[in-house]
């Protein structure tokens, strides 16, 4: 037994119990503070990682980058085939650049006629992103822009092409984005063309599904799903993705968005539609109803 | 022994040192979403606690847990609740573990490491959090199984961390 020679004595070892059983019941007691008050204690988590967070920024670059090599060096290994297939799909483009030109003097000249003016309030930040959650738990994105430039709360976040997720807790110079397909994600959505209405809810996946939908018949692979701006959580018509059924049966989006490799994300600068109450100064104040007053009209 | 290794002071630095550069490693945005990334933090704990018993603070599980929690977007505290107990156990298993062959107590961590996960699964369920799959958490518990012999081979031939007892 020389081994147990330099372990604690016996009165040590119940301090170390006494303090194990503290910190544990500390633990538990912030478990359970974050289930109950989880917002202040989330908005108390975002201002710490933005304290810290962009600090990291020196080391967190470099790796992805020297990653994003290693990616694209493995990409040389089928040059040849890469070559030809992006030939045939040059000639395909060519087809819709035309197709697109055509679409484009249309539409001005369509727009010149009906003198439409687009929405100037929907503008973006560009945002690069900075971490991810690095965890099972969660799909989100760390991001570098915050409340200094503007950055609320609830704001949608796309990539180029179609929608990323949406800003869940804004810190002073950073922000952090839950992606759509984070297990508590919800997006209301249109379904082109047949219109119908439904939600998109992430599974940790990445493809999340459809739910609620009216007729699941109706649905075709390849539909294209917008978001709807139902509840006014997310501006309407975004893209977001096309329909098509996952191996487990169900209905799924093929997001748009590359979320695997996000570099930059656009932050969607919304502001809420404006609610029409009562009737404005269309119908003009309730007349009294006394004589005098009918007295002061006719003179 | 005494004559390898570090100085107690720098090793007591050295562990909460690593610990929350491993946390930042892990929030590198190499493939979010696709690839699971492994626990470096556990790893780290088990890994030392096995060599070092009497060396591992015992405030240093529930800090590093709570700044991994902190930046990882874990439920807070569970992940460090998870793993404090993990160290405590593999602390109180040290001696026993020193005597077997390596490749013991890696298999031991890595069903150590898939306990606490199915552990704090089962308190998500019970609390009606929404957690990630058991599947998702499968690919934690392979890539976790991947990175610990790296972080030993690390933690032996790089720093000196070795079990006082004699075998690595």
């Amino acid at each position: 037994m020389a081994l147990r020679s330099d372990s604690p004595p016996n009165y040590l070892r119940g301090v170390r119990r006494v303090l194990i059983g503290t910190f544990a019941v500390l633990l538990i007691g912030l478990f359970l503070l974050w289930r109950i008050d989880n917002a202040r204690v989330e908005q108390f988590r975002i201002d710490l990682v933005d304290r810290f967070v962009p600090g990291f920024e020196w080391t967190t670059k470099p790796v992805a980058h020297v990653a994003r090599m290693i990616a694209d060096l493995r990409a040389y290994g089928r040059i040849y085939e890469q070559n030809t297939e992006l030939r045939r799909e040059l000639q395909r483009m060519q087809g819709w650049r035309e197709a697109a030109l055509q679409l484009e003097q249309k539409n001005a000249k369509l727009l010149a006629l009906n003198r439409v003016r687009l929405n100037p309030r929907l503008t973006f930040v560009t945002a690069e992103v900075l971490a991810d959650s690095g965890s099972p738990f969660r799909n989100s994105a760390m991001v570098n822009v915050g409340r200094i430039d503007g950055v609320e709360d609830g704001w949608a976040a796309m990539d180029g092409l179609g929608l990323v997720g949406r800003v869940a807790g804004v810190g002073e110079r950073s922000s952090r984005i839950i992606l759509v397909t984070d297990a508590s994600s919800r997006v209301p959505v249109t379904i082109r063309p047949s219109g119908q209405r439904a939600m998109v809810s992430g599974d940790n996946t990445p493809s999340p599904t459809l739910e609620f939908l009216d007729q699941g018949d109706e649905l075709r692979p390849g539909d294209r799903v917008v978001s709807s701006g139902d509840g006014g959580l997310y501006p309407p018509d975004i893209l977001i993705g096309q329909v098509f059924t996952g191996k487990d049966g169900r209905a799924r989006v093929r997001l748009a968005a590359d979320t695997r490799r996000l570099e930059f994300v656009r932050v969607v600068r919304s502001v809420p539609p404006a609610v029409v109450e009562g009737p404005g100064g269309l119908i003009g104040p309730l007349r009294p109803a006394t004589p005098a007053a009918v007295g002061s009209v006719s003179e | 022994m005494s004559g390898r290794g570090l100085p107690g002071p720098v090793e007591a630095v050295l562990l909460p040192a690593i610990g929350v550069g491993a946390t930042i490693a892990m929030t590198m945005p190499l493939d979010p979403g696709r690839v699971t990334p492994p626990d470096l933090v556990y790893c780290l704990m088990i890994a030392w606690v096995v060599r070092r018993p009497d060396r591992v603070p015992l405030w240093a599980a529930p800090l590093l847990g709570l700044v991994a929690d902190i930046l990882l977007m874990r439920p807070i505290g569970l992940g460090a609740l998870g793993l404090m107990l993990a160290t405590e156990v593999f602390r109180r298993w040290a001696l026993t573990l020193q005597m077997q062959p390596s490749v013991f107590t890696w298999i031991a961590a890595i069903a150590g490491y898939a306990a606490m996960l199915f552990g704090m699964w089962l308190v998500l369920g019970a609390t009606f959090v929404e957690g990630p799959s058991l599947a998702r958490l499968g690919g934690s518990v392979l890539a976790t199984a991947i990175a610990y012999p790296l972080v030993v081979f690390g933690l032996v031939w790089c720093l000196g961390i070795k079990a006082r007892g004699g075998s690595a």
